[in-house]
């Protein structure tokens, strides 16, 4: 029996490989060539990561970074839980025009939907007239190149992967148990909250992950949306390489955000179950 | 099917969130008939200019089949090797086969820039530069986190004993994975194969490295000249894809309905 | 034939190789097999750069169509037994280091600037410009460095909206910081060069003590500026921002202001006062093969008929003065190398960005993002 257990797991071993062997040869090996500039250039050593501690303005863009992928991480899972959960209850006919409504953006170049967001959003824009036009504002207000420009258009394009996966997730959840909780007199709010919710957990572990880390890397939006004063990580670095040999710098910046979401992964499985986080 | 009953407020913000979502492509079709050459909505009268340029111009439809193509094939790579990986670390769930998951997932993280630098490097001793083959692999490597991380979601509502089961009643590994799990994760791995076709589809950083002369792929397209001018072709290339979306769900739908009926 | 010739040199290379680089590959090759992918491995070989192509590097757009009519295209005619060949892909400075680092460099002459010239130059990535081929005569002595050749001249201009202060426009720097007189949103682009000018002429420095530019008062004058600006990132979006009416005044790329003005039927101008020029330079890569050709190819794109056709079609200033005698009037008043014209305007400090740009850049970052 032992044996025949270790053979089944040398099978799933098998599996896993292929994704294993690209991921290293492709990735990691071409990568971690690139990183160890990191402690090369301008001279050998850790000067670089020094400047974590002591540059102003790294510590500002990191914070910067962290901070909007924050936010826009919340507002997606706040507005993506409600479509997935609407999607999840309504019938396949609806659930069709709510998947096309999701999947319209995905379309949509990054680049293009920035422009439609400078417009949408500018002072001649139809927000700002709607605004002027329902008596609320006098003036146009600055909705976009600044923060909030960026965090709009950026939880634009990150709810359609909360969407999804949220929704793949409650598509696996038994609809059957939240109607067995109202049928035990549990009000519609509390079999959510006790019953539906509990079994997302997971969906919402998995898309906030998701959509953290993919945040973290954005370099498109903010670039056009930011009006130049709002700096990522992805836009500093990608300055520094385009436009400078000195590269130690951007190359620091990439390990750094590296090690910080392998140890946020870390710290996340030490709080909560890791088989939670990714199923199991 | 449905016993879950969202509240008329839960929906309604709900239809308000999808209204965002859309929002943008409304802003996106009449700029595509604009005629002006820049992009804007249309000044004076609609005009059908950039759509004529868009479908006569040899450059942009080559390009759209490059990005095609490359997009599906470095999905089929990603969602195979992937769904295989995030199942194989699923059934194991040791500590390391942890590890090798949260492994997955990093690509994400990195600035694209700093890979591609590697990549490049790396391209030059393969001779790999300018080749779809290059690109396809970047494009599938990078799109694995994608998969790993969907499947792996929709995993977690599959009862690992249904395998453990299986497996008692006989089934080897093959029909395990072919009748019990794959089955039940088929929403995971349409939701990961839809991340990394939209990755490959919408990356530009990697393909201006690595693409050389000949990989002109619809970002690339869309970049080159961005100092000069905002083509409105490329409003006119979204327009066209929102179209097909829409005709494919359409096509669907009905055919589902005539079977139904 | 040229397949056959490359399928040979294919062979050959891998013989050579045999001890060294190849076994990379074929691990990777192996793994690929691993993979299923082999088959697409083979086919998908890439050719060989033909040797005898010049190659030459610019930003795409506009630009390829506009220097393969001015610049390639007579340079094909003078040398019919040659083929040259234009890669629109960027020669952006990190693409650059990759390649010769590399040590397999397909580029042969980018289009670039010369203080990127002076700050790569020294760094062993560029190879020297052959001044016993190329007749640096043609350009103005300013615009000729060791590792690079003005090819045109490019202004970062001011431009502004005529219709907003009821007739009256500003005329200088001092007058985009003026809010009083001029209110309305400015834009600048988020690149040190002619942002920090602008800014140390509108508070008084002498247009001949810009440089070595005073950071502190440069980036003091842009914390005022800040909350009246947005400071643009792709040039085509500072261009439509003018455009829409969301800024009214500031800087923008000659090359821009002038199909703008077109756009928008003169409700957007600019002015060649106190406007910051720039050289444009062909420079080559380190290790670049094309030997003499990229010479002779630098002393076709210096002619005056290629360089004037090159500003009506693309607005590129030529960098040979001798261009402004074969356009007119009207052409020469959107000529930024036009001699009346460049008078008017600042050469940009290229020994001072040259070893400072990277440092401005960032501290200039970091007021805008304070």
């Amino acid at each position: 029996m032992l044996s025949r257990t270790k053979d089944v797991n040398r099978v799933y071993w098998l599996i896993v490989l292929p994704a294993l062997i690209m991921l290293v040869a492709i990735y990691f090996v071409p990568l971690g060539n690139v990183l160890l500039t990191s402690v090369r250039e301008p001279k050998p050593g850790f000067a670089n990561y020094e400047l974590l501690f002591t540059s102003a303005s790294v510590q500002k863009t990191l914070m910067t970074t962290v901070r909007i992928a924050a936010i826009t991480t919340a507002f997606a899972l706040l507005l993506g839980y409600a479509v997935a959960y609407a999607m999840r209850a309504a019938t396949s006919q609806r659930q069709r025009l709510m998947l096309f409504c999701v999947l319209l953006p995905f379309w949509i170049s990054v680049l293009v939907r920035s422009f439609a967001w400078l417009t949408i959003l500018g002072p001649q824009g139809p927000i700002n007239a709607a605004l002027q036009g329902l008596g609320l504002t006098d003036e146009p207000i600055q909705l976009a190149r600044n923060e909030t420009g960026v965090l709009i258009a950026m939880v634009h394009v990150m709810l359609p992967y909360a969407i999804l996966t949220l929704y793949a997730n409650m598509r696996g959840i038994d609809a059957g148990l939240v109607a067995a909780a109202r049928s035990l007199g549990a009000s519609r709010f509390q079999a959510f909250r006790m019953v539906f919710l509990p079994l997302t957990r997971p969906g919402l572990i998995g898309a906030g992950t998701l959509v953290f880390i993919l945040s973290l890397g954005f370099y498109v939006t903010p670039a056009i949306l930011g009006g130049g004063r709002v700096l990522m990580v992805a836009q500093y670095t990608a300055i520094q390489i385009n436009e400078t040999s000195r590269w130690g710098l951007g190359t620091m910046l990439a390990a750094s955000l590296m090690i910080a979401v392998v140890g946020a992964l870390w710290a996340l499985s030490r709080v909560i179950d890791v088989k939670r986080l990714f199923g199991a | 099917m449905s016993k879950l009953q969202p509240s008329g407020i839960v929906a309604a913000f709900a239809w308000l969130v999808l209204s965002f979502l859309a929002l943008p492509a409304f802003a996106v079709i009449p700029v595509s008939f604009t005629d002006t050459r820049y992009l804007a909505l249309p000044q004076e009268h609609w005009s059908l200019q950039h759509w004529q340029a868009f479908l006569t111009s040899d450059a942009w439809v080559a390009s759209i089949w490059q990005s095609l193509w490359i997009a599906v094939v470095s999905t089929v790579i990603a969602v195979g090797a992937g769904t295989l990986c995030a199942i194989g670390c699923w059934r194991l769930s040791s500590g390391l086969s942890e590890k090798v998951r949260s492994l997955m997932i990093l690509p994400m993280a990195v600035p694209t820039i700093v890979y591609a630098l590697g990549i490049y490097r790396l391209y030059v001793e393969l001779d790999l530069v300018g080749t779809a083959l290059g690109v396809i692999l970047a494009h599938a490597v990078t799109g694995l986190p994608f998969v790993v991380l969907t499947v792996s979601g929709s995993l977690s509502n599959l009862d690992p004993r249904l395998e453990q089961a299986a497996r008692g009643l006989g089934a080897s590994v093959r029909q395990t994975l072919r009748y019990v799990i794959v089955p039940n994760i088929v929403p995971g791995v349409l939701s990961g194969a839809i991340f990394a076709f939209i990755h490959s589809w919408d990356e530009l950083i990697v393909v201006i490295f690595i693409g050389g002369r000949a990989l002109f792929t619809l970002p690339r397209r869309m970049w080159d000249g961005i100092n000069d001018n905002l083509d409105p072709v490329i409003a006119v290339v979204a327009t066209a894809m929102i179209l097909f979306t829409l005709l494919v769900l359409t096509a669907e739908l009905s055919l589902r309905a005539r079977r139904a009926s | 034939m040229s397949d056959i010739r490359n399928r040979m040199d294919d062979l050959e290379m891998f013989v050579e190789r045999t001890e060294g680089q190849v076994y990379r590959r074929r691990t990777f090759f192996s793994m690929c097999a691993i993979l299923g992918i082999a088959p697409i491995a083979a086919k998908l070989t890439p050719a060989l750069a033909d040797a005898k192509e010049l190659v030459v590097v610019n930003w795409g757009g506009d630009a390829i169509k506009g220097m393969k009519a001015s610049w390639v295209d007579p340079y094909l005619k003078k040398y019919p037994d040659r083929k040259a060949v234009i890669d629109g892909t960027g020669p952006a400075t990190g693409r650059i280091r990759l390649m010769v680092e590399s040590k397999k460099v397909t580029w042969d002459v980018m289009d670039r600037n010369l203080h990127t010239a002076l700050e790569l130059g020294p760094q062993g990535m560029l190879e020297p410009i052959d001044y016993t081929i190329v007749d640096k005569s043609k350009v103005r002595p300013e615009h000729v460095v060791e590792w690079g050749i003005g090819n045109y001249i490019y202004a970062m201009v001011l431009t502004y909206n005529t219709k907003k202060w009821g007739g009256m426009v500003p005329e200088n720097w001092k007058d985009v910081w003026d809010f009083k007189k001029f209110p309305g949103k400015r834009a600048f682009r988020r690149e040190p060069d002619a942002t920090l000018e602008a800014a140390l002429l509108a508070a008084g420095v002498p247009r001949d003590k810009l440089y070595p530019i005073d950071m502190k008062l440069a980036l003091d004058m842009h914390k005022k500026m800040k909350e009246h600006a947005i400071y643009y990132d792709v040039i085509a979006d500072g261009q439509n921002a003018y455009r829409n009416g969301e800024a009214h005044l500031g800087v923008l790329l000659n090359t821009r202001a002038w199909p703008l003005k077109q756009d928008t039927k003169g409700l957007v101008d600019w002015t060649w006062n106190e406007g910051i020029s720039w050289g444009a330079c062909w420079m080559i890569p380190k290790g670049a093969q094309g030997g003499r050709a990229i010479s002779d190819f630098i002393n076709v794109s210096l002619d005056p008929e290629g360089q004037a056709q090159l500003l009506k079609t693309n607005g590129y200033g030529p960098s040979n003065p001798e261009a402004a005698k074969l356009l007119d009037a009207e052409w020469n008043k959107v000529n930024p190398g036009a001699p009346e014209n460049y008078a008017k305007m600042i050469p940009g400090g290229i020994a001072w960005y040259a070893k400072n740009a990277t440092d401005a850049r960032q501290q200039l970052l970091d007021v805008l993002s304070a």
